[in-house]
């Protein structure tokens, strides 16, 4: 399998802490990952350090094998934010929201492709949105907006999707669809690196769990999803031993399988 | 229209045509960032050009572009190399450029103190022939700014990192949007003044967005609602024989209120109608 992120002794240290500490990460195509991990744990940091939004201080990160620094194919790696750092300020339309993933200097000369336009429409009726694309953004509840915001990552054409809390402050029923439309990503082969605090409707769909304690690596390896507790008939299998992972963490998943 | 036989006022006209189209266009990626600001401060900084051509004998529309844009340059290195003082730079910049201009300006003396007022205010009859090529110049190196790297502006606008992880060189296009505010800056010197200039940036756009749902849009409304603002406040200004500055000014704002009332009407009207 090829990875596409590698990290190596990660360190990244802020007012003098370490927020990362020696993190060793490789993550495969075609693996759906859960960074898992409590407030301060690190688990935003480690999200930020992949994406090259926050510079390491010591260690060494490959993205698809060649040294983040020198890294370009950024088209094939699509990132959900909770939200949008400046919405709010000037009026923004869902549609360009969407399209807004687009952009990028290399389809600077070609403004309205009928390719773009049709990637927009695509992406917004996957998420159950195409009705509502001439609408504010802002007039949209948090969960529709989240929508959107992984409409513009389906938009962009990529097959790694990095999803920051993507079910935070989202109702049931936008989470289930958040779901979804991951287990479809997952099931063409997709990459998706999910870093949460809670699986929740994510659980039967994470292949892989990283628990982060206090900047470090404490857990990694299978996920507990419902069929694997199944298949070793305990939901705290031998894997999950030495984390002692918080029952809340794992707690909704049962209800929605089966 | 008797106020068109004058010359003066035929050259003041197109710079305020100028301005009312470049200004809001630019000024639209501001309110975005959240920089509405950055304009006024540009303006400040321009004095320090308006100082040094009044001292050196330049013309000054060059010299304040040259300043201003190194001011711009200048922040932007500020702010790109102190992670948290992003607003302590904006006023390091903004209080050395007034200070400068004045100071320069002062240090010229005679005439140069008295003509200060017309480039902080504005003024109807100083825009020359040659200012209106410069002009003319500015505003068709913004236009063509935009219409490469429009797009790559607004996705750094709405969202610096998402725009990072798309491979867009962030730290340049924030740099290009101020060097353009710079630039916008310069171009309304003569007509709205530098202490004024930022209004017709921000103010359109703030009265836009009362009614539109989309940033596209914004832009278009806000660029009509600029040119209604200069003209009018241009030809106010004749035949109240007042600096057109404070007229333009007066009366986007007037817009701005207008446009206030109505985009709230209109949504209290779609809010009982879903009712």
């Amino acid at each position: 399998m090829r990875p596409i992120f590698s990290l190596t002794e990660g360190c990244v240290d802020y007012d003098g802490n370490h927020v990362l500490h020696d993190v060793d990460l490789t993550i495969n195509r075609g693996e759906f990952v859960a960074v898992l991990g409590d407030n301060g744990s690190g688990k935003t940091t480690l999200m930020r350090a992949l994406l090259t939004l926050t510079p390491l201080d010591h260690g060494y990160l490959t993205i698809d094998s060649v040294p983040a620094t020198r890294f370009r194919e950024w088209n094939d790696i699509a990132y959900v934010p909770q939200r949008l750092l400046s919405a709010g300020a000037v009026p923004v339309s869902v549609a360009e929201v969407v399209a807004t993933t687009s952009i990028s200097s290399r389809t600077r000369f070609q403004w309205w492709s009928r390719a773009r336009k049709m990637a927009v429409r695509t992406a917004l009726e996957q998420v159950g949105l195409w009705e509502r694309r001439n609408d504010r953004l802002d007039t949209l509840s948090g969960g529709q907006q989240r929508r959107v915001l992984i409409a513009s990552a389906l938009a962009k054409g990529a097959t790694v999707f990095i999803l920051d809390e993507p079910t935070a402050g989202v109702d049931g029923e936008n989470q289930e669809m958040i779901a979804g439309t991951f287990r479809l990503i997952r099931d063409q082969g997709g990459t998706v690196i999910l870093v949460t605090h809670e699986l929740g409707t994510f659980t039967d769909l994470a292949t892989r769990v990283v628990i982060l304690d206090h900047g470090r690596v404490s857990y990694d390896g299978p996920a507990p999803g419902p069929t694997r507790a199944h298949d070793h008939g305990v939901h705290h299998s031998e894997d999950l031993r030495p984390i002692e992972p918080p029952s809340t963490l794992f707690g909704t998943a049962g209800g929605d399988a089966s | 229209m008797s106020l068109f036989q004058y010359d003066f006022m035929q050259r003041a006209f197109v710079a305020a045509l100028i301005v009312g189209v470049i200004a809001p266009l630019i000024g639209v990626f501001l309110v975005q960032r959240r920089l509405a600001l950055l304009g006024d401060g540009m303006g400040h900084v321009a004095l320090t050009g308006v100082g040094l051509a009044f001292l050196v004998g330049s013309a000054p529309i060059p010299t304040a572009l040259v300043v201003a844009a190194l001011g711009a340059v200048l922040l932007e290195v500020i702010r790109a190399r102190s992670r948290t003082a992003g607003d302590l730079a904006l006023a390091l910049v903004f209080y050395g450029g007034i200070a400068g201009g004045v100071f320069l300006t002062s240090l010229a003396g005679g005439k140069a103190t008295t003509s200060l007022n017309q480039y902080l205010f504005g003024s109807l009859s100083t825009v020359s022939a040659t200012d209106l090529i410069g002009l003319g110049v500015a505003a068709t190196v913004v236009l063509v700014v935009l219409a490469i790297f429009g797009r790559e502006l607004f996705a750094m606008s709405l969202d610096s990192e998402l725009a990072q992880v798309q491979g867009i060189r962030t730290t340049l296009m924030s740099t290009l949007l101020t060097v353009m505010a710079a630039i916008s800056v310069v171009v309304g010197m003569r007509t709205v003044g530098l202490l004024l200039v930022s209004a017709i940036m921000i103010v359109p756009i703030a009265a836009a967005q009362q009614l539109t749902r989309s940033f596209t849009v914004t832009a278009v409304i806000g660029v009509a609602l600029g040119l209604v603002s200069t003209t009018a406040g241009l030809t106010s200004s004749y035949y109240l024989d007042v600096p057109p500055g404070p007229t333009i000014v007066l009366i986007a704002l007037a817009i701005f209120v207008l446009a206030g009332l109505a985009g709230y009407v209109a949504r209290r009207r779609s809010r009982l109608a879903r009712r």
